[in-house]
């Protein structure tokens, strides 16, 4: 049984975060996966997601530049460690592993 | 104008700086403002404020918040504030006692007069149906006077029952009212007995006492059965069944015999009802009274089906008066209107009403408010002390809360410290004063005349108040400390040695005037009250009470043999005179009847207390003739058609009347309803024949011949001998009156009995006032140890620089002075109001005069200043090198 450790939820954040690179923070992902998903989602929930990953070590975070948009307020720039990058490869295989047992999608996926 | 509304909303950014993490704060500021300008951009501004709301709420989530507590172990803090509790409580032992047992004793005060309150309000409430059931209440009213009587005429009750189809049952009780005793006699041993009723046989269906032994429903069908008292059945025939054992009531029938047909069960609830013994043949006794207008000594009980609204039913019995009593009351020159009286207002709401015959012995709501003011100022005086005290004392632990502050107690584990202190002592008070209120119990029950004891009908009811006043109690006592004290910065506790801290003087000194004034309330209350008993004790009666003996007549064979008894006594050395009459003094007469002169109508009609005298009534009595002369022998007292009978009045009579003493003899007076004629041949001046709550009655005493009308025997005795007197009367009589007991009572006794209640207030006023003054002077020497000891540096300066030891004192002493006298200037005035509502229960009474209110300011002072006295003492005696040295 592998352990994946990482929701639905999680997971799309943590690809919001590889995705935006220098520019993650949470304001921005929120912004980001609305636009992704069409889903909307406050910065709060976004930000609380967000600090669980920090917490389970797949991202880390350091204070970044101040911007006068912002009223002089430094953002939180969080970026994606190894082990969440391998977490993220895991659960990808994890879930390809399942899709090939099922056999009425086998044949139509190309991997 | 731009400008301005393009900044978030300022309460919300105020509301996350203030609940987020610190480390959180910028960043979420700068994304949600981030987002509130791009808002702006797209929408209006209150959508964008309205979505910057929304935001702010979505922070509130654990992970943001700040964290109110670290998270630790506390077990070990905790056992660190329990040591230094203890070590605190032993360290100042004196302060420690005085608090813990002052608060103790308010406990146990407060516990006993709540109990006396329970038991008061208890009455009644053990018949189920006692909602529905009211007795019937009658006002005469005449052109002239008002008397509510709690009685009523015998066919009242059960006519209603025929024509209220609202009505479910009746029934009727009548107690012999001019005897203070019923006797009960079992072979050879009889027993006197003072709640004796004669019932209706549906007695039992309206009041469903419990029956140990017996039916309750047959019980009583028979005429001749008795149905006894668990407690009277035991000390006839001990263990053995009671039941259709055959007893003789010599004071209701000489020859019959009773079967007993039921024995009640005792109780723990109180009935005003409840009574040695009921008996049957109520209903015969009752039926050949036929007036609607008199004989209103019948107490009637109606019970009302559940649904009847019963203004509707009052409504209905001025017709119901109207149509049966309508020409007797004209006759009588009054109104008799009919009232009921819910079951459960009889014991403590019947004030308003006669008060001479009562069944059960009457409570007074004045009395319940009363114990419980009293209860709740002694309460507030041992919390007030409890808080004063715990408060001074925590000034000296500022050092504490300061080293505690600074190797990093968060505020609320000071709160929870003291707090918990507090409310630690308060419990150890509570168990303390539980264990008094065990211990002072049955003293209590001797001072109010109740058997209050603590059972599974009170238990819950004071674990619940004792828990709440102690919670309370100890809340508010660590309140101060816990929440003033250990908001002070750490440093400024630390580096300031001489910081003043503690209580606010002010607050203090409040409440101890506060304490003090209740003191003097007290104390002022109690002289008030005994001077008023003295007053009545000493006040003249207008008749001599001193050795006389008074011996009932209650069978006919003792009425009828009274002329011998009367001869036989005379003669017995120690004995001075012997008389006897319907009703001496103290004892009530059954009268409803009026009296008015001819040449005025009978709307003019004064009632009067009609009062059968025997040869030498007056002369025995010492009371004053001031118009006319006195009864001759027999001649006054035959009774021969179209001639007036002879009769003395009182005072009273003649003012009532508006007849002038000097043309009083003469007089002729009719009788309301008859053509039987009076003639005044005396007037003798008024005297008590009840006591001074009531103001004296018109009374008209009648020579009587026939011994049939006598209910006492009034004897003279000699002092010296009165023993030896009171035995040798008794020969006479178990000689003359075989078959009735003898009884007596001094005449004094029985006037003394009717001031009873008020003795007790007196003893229950008098005790609370002790252990307030005890109380308040706990905390008064409490606080002056604590002043004397903060000041003693003071008091070394002074005295290195030349003060003497009296000024020191009168130094510490004034202080308390001042605050002494603003609770004189608060108590005094209170206290004279409160006296003189008491004092207007009284017919006669003697206002306290000034001089009163000066002896309690001086004791007050004098006690308050004797506790401060020695301490003061203490602390300008000592020597300056002890506390000056240190410095």
């Amino acid at each position: 049984m592998i352990e994946t450790r990482l929701g639905e939820f999680e997971e799309v954040i943590l690809l919001l975060v590889g995705i935006l690179g220098e520019g993650a923070y949470a304001y921005r992902i929120a912004e980001e996966f609305k636009s992704q998903t069409g889903r909307s989602i406050s910065i709060g929930a976004t930000h609380s997601t967000l600090d669980r990953l920090e917490g389970k070590g797949f991202l880390k975070s350091e204070m970044g530049s101040a911007t006068a948009e912002r009223g002089g307020r430094r953002k939180r720039i969080f970026s994606i460690t190894a082990l969440g990058k391998r977490v993220l490869k895991e659960s990808r295989d994890f879930k390809v592993s399942l899709w090939e047992q099922y056999p009425a999608f086998k044949v139509n996926i190309g991997y | 104008m731009k400008q301005r509304t393009s900044i978030p909303p300022l309460h919300a950014q105020r509301l996350l700086k203030r609940l987020l993490r610190n480390e959180l704060a910028e960043e979420v500021l700068g994304d949600l403002e981030e987002k509130f300008l791009a808002d702006l951009r797209s929408t209006t501004v209150l959508k964008a404020k309205l979505s910057y709301w929304i935001q702010t709420l979505n922070y509130l989530r654990p992970f943001a918040l700040r964290k109110r507590k670290p998270t630790r172990n506390h077990m070990s803090m905790f056992q660190n504030y329990y040591r230094v509790g203890i070590r605190n409580l032993l360290r100042n032992k004196v302060f420690s006692i005085i608090n813990v047992s002052g608060l103790a004793i308010g406990i146990a005060c407060c516990v006993l007069l709540a109990l006396f309150i329970q038991d008061e309000l208890s009455f009644e409430k053990n018949f189920a149906d006692y909602k529905y059931i009211y007795r019937v209440t009658s006002t005469l009213k005449s052109a002239t006077n008002e008397t509510r009587l709690q009685r009523t005429s015998p066919v009242i009750g059960p006519t209603m029952l025929r024509e209220f189809p609202d009505l479910e049952n009746v029934t009727r009780v009548v107690k012999d009212l001019s005897a203070p005793h019923q006797v009960l006699t079992y072979q050879d041993r009889a027993f006197a007995q003072t709640r004796a009723y004669q019932v209706d046989s549906t007695f039992f269906e309206i009041f469903p006492y419990e029956f140990k032994e017996g039916n309750r429903t047959t019980a009583l069908k028979e005429p001749w059965s008795v149905v006894l008292s668990e407690e009277l059945a035991h000390k006839i025939f001990g263990d053995k069944p009671a039941l259709n054992e055959l007893l003789a009531i010599p004071t209701y029938s000489d020859s019959a015999l009773l079967r007993v047909t039921g024995v009640v069960k005792q109780t723990q609830s109180h009935s005003h009802l409840d009574a040695d013994f009921y008996f049957s043949g109520l209903e015969q006794l009752l039926e050949p009274i036929t007036t609607w207008a008199t004989s209103n000594f019948t107490f009637t009980y109606v019970k009302v089906k559940p649904d009847v609204d019963v203004d509707q039913l009052l409504a209905k019995f001025p017709a119901l008066m109207a149509k049966h009593g309508d020409e007797e009351n004209r006759a009588m020159g009054r109104q008799k209107i009919l009232g009921l009286q819910p079951l459960q207002s009889i014991h403590l709401h019947s004030t308003h009403l006669d008060n001479l015959f009562e069944l059960g012995t009457r409570g007074s709501i004045t009395y319940v408010y009363l114990a419980a003011a009293i209860g709740f100022l002694i309460l507030m005086l041992a919390a007030i002390n409890f808080i004063n005290l715990t408060t001074a004392k925590a000034s000296q632990r500022a050092r504490e809360i300061g080293v505690r502050k600074t190797v990093g107690a968060h505020r609320s584990n000071l709160i929870l410290q003291f707090m918990g202190e507090s409310i630690g002592i308060a419990l150890l008070a509570m168990l303390l004063g539980c264990a008094l209120v065990y211990l002072s119990l049955p003293y209590f029950n001797h001072l109010v005349q109740k058997n209050l004891f603590i059972g599974n009908h009170n238990f819950f009811f004071l674990i619940k108040s004792l828990t709440a006043i102690t919670l309370v109690t100890g809340f508010i006592a660590g309140a101060y400390p816990a929440l003033v004290i250990s908001s002070f910065d750490a440093i400024k506790i630390l580096k300031d040695k001489h910081l003043q801290l503690g209580s606010s003087p002010t607050l203090r000194k409040g409440l101890i005037a506060f304490q003090f004034s209740i003191s003097v309330i007290l104390v002022s209350g109690t002289l008030v009250v005994q001077h008023q008993l003295n007053y009545i004790q000493n006040k003249p009666l207008g008749f001599n009470v001193a050795d006389k003996v008074m011996v009932p007549l209650r069978t006919t064979e003792a009425s009828t043999e009274y002329a011998r008894l009367r001869e036989t006594v005379k003669n017995i050395s120690g004995v001075k005179a012997v008389t006897a009459s319907s009703n001496a003094p103290s004892t009530p007469p059954v009268s409803d009847w009026s009296f008015y002169p001819t040449g005025k109508t009978e709307a003019d009609a004064i009632n009067h207390l009609i009062v059968s005298v025997d040869e030498n009534y007056f002369k025995m009595l010492s009371v004053q003739q001031i118009a006319g002369r006195d009864f001759v022998f027999p001649a006054d007292g035959r009774r021969a058609a179209n001639v007036p009978q002879k009769a003395i009045v009182n005072q009273a009579s003649l003012t009532k009347m508006g007849v002038p003493v000097d043309q009083a003899v003469g007089t002729q007076l009719k009788f309301s309803n008859s053509e039987s004629l009076f003639e005044i041949i005396g007037v003798v001046e008024d005297f008590h024949q009840f006591s001074l709550h009531k103001q004296i009655e018109p009374m008209i005493f009648l020579a009587s011949i026939d011994s049939a009308a006598f209910r006492q025997m009034v004897v003279a005795i000699d002092k010296m001998s009165a023993e030896d007197t009171i035995m040798k009367i008794q020969t006479a009589w178990k000689e003359l009156v075989p078959d009735t007991p003898f009884e007596k009572e001094m005449l004094s006794e029985s006037v003394g009995r009717q001031y009873e209640s008020d003795r007790n207030m007196s003893a229950l006023v008098l005790g609370s006032t002790l252990l307030a003054v005890i109380i308040s002077c706990l905390g008064l020497y409490g606080l002056s140890v604590f002043l004397a000891e903060k000041r003693l540096k003071e008091i070394g300066v002074r005295k290195v620089l030349g003060a003497a030891v009296n000024q020191i004192v009168f130094m510490l002493m004034l202080e308390f002075l001042k605050t002494v006298a603003i609770a004189l200037a608060i108590g005094i005035p209170i206290s004279y109001f409160l006296m003189q509502q008491w004092l207007a229960n009284f017919a006669y009474r003697d206002n306290p005069g000034a001089g009163l209110f000066l002896v309690a300011t001086c004791l007050c002072t004098t006690v308050s200043l004797l506790t401060v006295l020695y301490e003061s003492l203490k602390a300008a005696g000592s020597n300056p090198v002890n506390s000056l040295k240190s410095d």
